[in-house]
């Protein structure tokens, strides 16, 4: 056989694991196959069990030892002689390339960017990509406040990822989520390196391309159109970059003088506007797909590297999928025993990539700081002024604190907007949620800052009533309103909506609450939830509709919605809110009678009721009247953003454990059931220093346990405890006014609910 | 086996005009019309398609007249109820948007599946032939250029699917009556309300 070019071509590929989460090289290798038959192609892994290496696509397998316990600088020496006697080397893993690209002096023949490249497309800035067409996502860095990353993951509803620097990205529903994935992915990582992002909702889009020496050879846009569980390209489509993202690519690939593969992954959100979440320094595992669509981008590599010339690629199709398929095993290669299975681990469910164990290994090379502390929360003058006044003394704990200028500050806040009145002609209420915390000084702020009682219970109707509130100023709801028997309230209550269609048609027969305002509370239509009256489907709503009708001429209607704002985020719950005020006027449509109060909750955080809700109120409420123009009472249940502030639990440190690996673990004489939200939301935690100044405690990884005997009495896990803690000092856990009050139960003191006989 | 290049003469689809929903006039079809506005401002904010209609109401036969209280309490729904209802979630946002009638190529073994199908139902099944099927779908309009929502798949079609199952025949933008209102529809240039064929290289 002739031979085809002036020097054998030998190609070195790495990274060739072939599963559901493949690594690149298999793909690269096909193309090179294709465009140079004749080629030696040596497939590199750091894995017996990569699967790519038995494919017969590859001459040669060259398994390395695993990157854990390789010595670096022997594997360095040997890539650079295969480097100097002529071949190239094709890398597939991120941290291949960016270890590859500090650790060889003259990487030439390989087929990598240059570590001032790398740092410029490192993410989440990924500087790199200013001039182009895409956008990055909002994001965090994790070693931020806990309060500043539950603030950041409430304004983007919860759908955020939280992700390591280089790969690894886990999606956090709620706080619990978030620190788990903190707790896993800095084990990895390390938290300052970690981030939080947004998740955009979207098209999964990528451009790969080739460059050698800032020379963009050849780009391709791929689109997925199936996916695996993990979020990995399963099919997709290939086609040509859009010109102008093709030339301002061109720009940046000659600025960084880039030199290999590389692939942008980005979502085209539903608005069109695109959102870089990745820049990789490799080819994309699809990428022999591109060669199908007549683009091979490999091939273009070897030409500028001046090691031959391709054989054309025919255009076959530019839609591709991925198949699964079985090939024998190299008898050079045979597979490791199998592994006796045992209760800690699955068997086989570890990449074969071991690029935990690389990460681990570049940054032992790095300095090593002590760990670093998260800032703690910053102590504002009411909060000074309250823990001097109530905790500076040394009355018993643990002890929940009332904090009287806090929790002055915030019912202002409220009586300010009921003075102002945004809603013109409709007038703004605000309701105080008994069950958040029925305590008396909260109580007779609520009452003296003009609030009304919202209620869920005969029981709770009765202490609003005894603490001063008067009928019309109480607002009932809830699925059990009028538990237990007793007497009434007297007098008509301003509002009562029945929480199932079922209570309402009970309440028709039977007689309703004597109320200003009746009616129904509606269940959302976009999420799950217990409570309210179904809307799903035109007979539910018909259903609704009757019973509404069957009130007499003479009652006024109500429409009530209830749905925690820090589950959504407030910009999401806006969302719902829109959605009911258009259910409303369906059913003001459909009713033949108008809306005249709405009562929305509620579950707001406090920082989110004072920025987002309290601006807006005026707004809302003209969205509303706009809809319902007989409208004329609008009231907002704030929740737990009036009392979850208010009150603070002193606690002792009752011991304090110091290990000898610096994991600090403090017991304290509070527990679980004094603080019953710990694990929920972020509690910002004061102490007293020395020097008799009160300053938040920071973020790190120590943690507060409680006094009682179980596993899950864990205060705190994310704590930088500071070095003098010792035996006797206190700590004050805040935020802890809410449910934290209100559901705390008896444990290990050596009671029984005085119920019990 | 392969059918016949399926055209517009071959069936009686040229003289097909847009499905539209009936109304009874009465309160059946106030309350349904109601329920489905609010529905529809709940689930779908405005950016891209209404996605949300066939995830509620899959694909399947209708019977037509079809009112809007028969058409909110069924199981399925075919293209056509579709196409309408997505007209009107258009609509709701002051976005312009006509109806889209569509010939696709299609499997010609479907074809028994399809009839016996809409037949169990008493659906007309005049909509599928041998290899080749009718849809319905919308195009909002923004500056004379038109893109197609496909109610059914919850997608946005291209002109340039050109080949293979589901690929497009012939097209008709804007309803059964010719207008000299011209759109683009990501370069395919196309009279309003005449049907036009698709060909590679075409338009
Ligand atoms: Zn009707």
């Amino acid at each position: 056989m002739a031979q085809r070019f002036p020097q054998a071509l030998t190609c070195y590929v790495s990274g060739v694991h072939s599963g559901p989460n493949p690594s690149p090289g298999l793909g690269v290798a096909r193309s090179l196959r294709q465009a140079f038959p004749h080629a030696r192609l040596v497939a590199v892994d750091y894995s017996v069990e990569s699967s790519g290496l038995h494919s017969e696509v590859f001459d040669e397998v060259w398994v390395q030892r695993p990157w854990k316990e390789m010595r670096l600088p022997v594997y360095q020496a040997a890539i650079q002689a295969v480097l100097d006697g002529g071949a190239l080397w094709f890398p597939g893993q991120d941290l291949e390339v960016e270890w590859m690209a500090g650790a060889l002096p003259d990487p030439a023949r390989a087929m990598l960017p240059g570590l001032a490249a790398l740092e410029r497309v490192a993410k989440p800035a990924i500087f790199a990509s200013e001039g182009l067409p895409v956008s990055i996502p909002e994001w965090i860095g994790a070693d931020r406040s806990d309060w500043d990353l539950h603030a950041f993951c409430r304004e983007h509803g919860w759908r955020v990822w939280l992700k390591g620097p280089n790969y690894e990205a886990m999606k956090v529903r709620d706080w619990p989520s978030f620190r788990h994935g903190r707790d896993f992915l800095s084990e990895l990582w390390g938290t300052e390196q970690l981030f939080v992002q947004r998740h955009v909702v979207g098209a999964e889009e990528s451009v790969a391309f080739c460059a050698y020496r800032g020379e963009l050879l050849d780009c391709v846009h791929m689109t997925k159109h199936t996916q695996t569980a993990e979020g990995k390209t399963w099919a997709g489509a290939v086609n040509e970059v859009e010109p102008g993202f093709a030339e301002a690519l061109r720009a940046r690939i000659a600025e960084l003088n880039w030199t290999g593969g590389g692939e942008l992954e980005y979502v085209r959100a539903l608005d069109g506007t695109l959102h870089l979440i990745d820049w990789n320094p490799r080819f994309p595992a699809w990428i022999h797909a591109a060669s199908f669509a007549g683009h091979n981008l490999p091939a273009l590599l070897v030409e500028a590297a001046g090691m031959g010339t391709p054989q054309p690629v025919p255009f076959q199709t530019n839609q591709f999928t991925r198949i699964v398929l079985e090939v024998p095993v190299r008898n050079t290669h045979p597979l490791p025993a199998v592994r006796q299975a045992n209760d800690q681990s699955g068997v086989g469910s570890k990449h074969p990539s071991g690029m935990t164990e690389l990460s681990r290994r570049l940054r032992e090379n790095r300095p090593r700081e002590d760990e670093p502390v998260r800032p703690g929360p910053v102590v504002v003058p009411a909060m000074a002024s309250d823990l001097e006044e109530v905790a500076g003394n040394g009355a018993a704990t643990p002890r929940r604190m009332f904090l009287p200028r806090t929790s002055r500050e915030r019912f202002a806040q409220v009586e300010a907007v009921l003075d102002a009145q945004p809603g013109g002609t409709v007038e703004v209420g605000f309701g105080y949620s008994v069950k958040t915390n029925p305590h008396p000084t909260l109580l007779a702020l609520a009452d003296q800052a003009g609030m009304f009682a919202e209620v869920i219970s005969s029981a709770e109707m009765r202490r609003a009533l005894e603490f001063g509130f008067p009928p019309e100023r109480i607002i009932m709801n809830g699925p059990a309103s009028q538990w237990p028997d007793g007497p009434g309230a007297g007098g008509p209550l301003m509002a009562a909506f029945a929480d199932s269609p079922q209570a309402f048609e009970r309440w028709m027969c039977h007689g309703p609450p004597e109320a200003r305002y009746l009616g129904i509370r509606l269940r959302p239509v976009t999420f799950e939830s217990r409570f309210g009256s179904g809307l799903g489907s035109v007979e539910r709503f018909a259903h609704i509709v009757k019973l509404l009708k069957a009130m007499p001429a003479e009652q006024e209607m109500g429409l009530h919605f209830h749905f925690a704002s820090d589950v959504l985020g407030p910009a999401r719950w806006r969302e719902v809110f829109e959605g009911v005020v258009h259910w409303a006027a369906a059913i003001e449509q459909s009713v033949g009678r108008g809306v005249r109060c709405l009562d929305m909750g509620g579950g707001y955080f406090p920082d989110d009721f004072d920025r987002e809700l309290l601006p807006r109120i005026g707004a809302m409420t003209a969205s509303a009247s706009a809809m319902l123009p007989e409208l004329e009472r609008f009231f907002l249940e704030p929740g737990k953003a009036m009392a979850q502030p208010s009150m603070a639990l002193a606690t002792t440190v009752l011991e304090v454990r110091r290990g000898s690996d610096g994991a600090v673990e403090a017991v304290v004489d509070a527990a679980i059931s004094d603080l019953p939200m710990a694990p929920f939301y972020p509690h910002r935690v004061y102490r007293r220093t020395r020097q008799g100044e009160w300053e938040g405690v920071g973020g790190g990884s120590d943690r507060l346990v409680g006094r009682i005997c179980m596993e899950t009495d864990i205060l705190a896990s994310d704590l930088k405890l500071p070095e003098e803690l010792k035996a006797g000092d206190r700590l004050v856990i805040g935020d802890a006014g809410a449910y934290d009050a209100s559901m705390a139960y008896n444990f290990g003191r050596g009671l029984l609910e005085d119920a019990c006989c | 086996m392969r059918a016949a290049e399926p055209t517009v003469e071959s069936a009686p689809w040229a003289e097909f005009v847009p499905s539209v929903l009936s109304d009874h006039g009465t309160e059946c079809c106030a309350m349904a019309r109601a329920w489905y506005t609010a529905m529809d401002r709940s689930m779908w904010r405005g950016e891209g398609g209404p996605a949300w209609i066939s995830r509620k109401f899959p694909w399947g036969p209708s019977k037509w007249p079809l009112f809007w209280c028969e058409a909110m309490e069924a199981e399925e729904l075919d293209c056509g109820a579709h196409q309408a209802l997505s007209m009107e979630a258009f609509r709701a946002r002051g976005i312009r948007v006509v109806p889209v009638q569509l010939v696709q190529r299609q499997e010609v073994h479907h074809l028994p599946h399809w009839h016996g199908r809409w037949g169990d139902a008493s659906a007309s099944p005049a909509w599928a032939r041998e290899g080749v099927a009718y849809h319905e779908a919308c195009a909002t309009l923004q500056e004379g250029r038109a893109e197609v929502w496909d109610p059914t798949v919850g997608a946005w079609l291209s002109p340039r699917h050109l080949e293979g199952v589901r690929s497009i025949a012939a097209v008709r933008i804007g309803g059964a009556t010719a207008s000299d209102e011209f759109v683009d529809w990501r370069g395919v240039r196309l009279r309003m309300g005449v049907w036009a064929s698709l060909e590679a290289g075409g338009g």
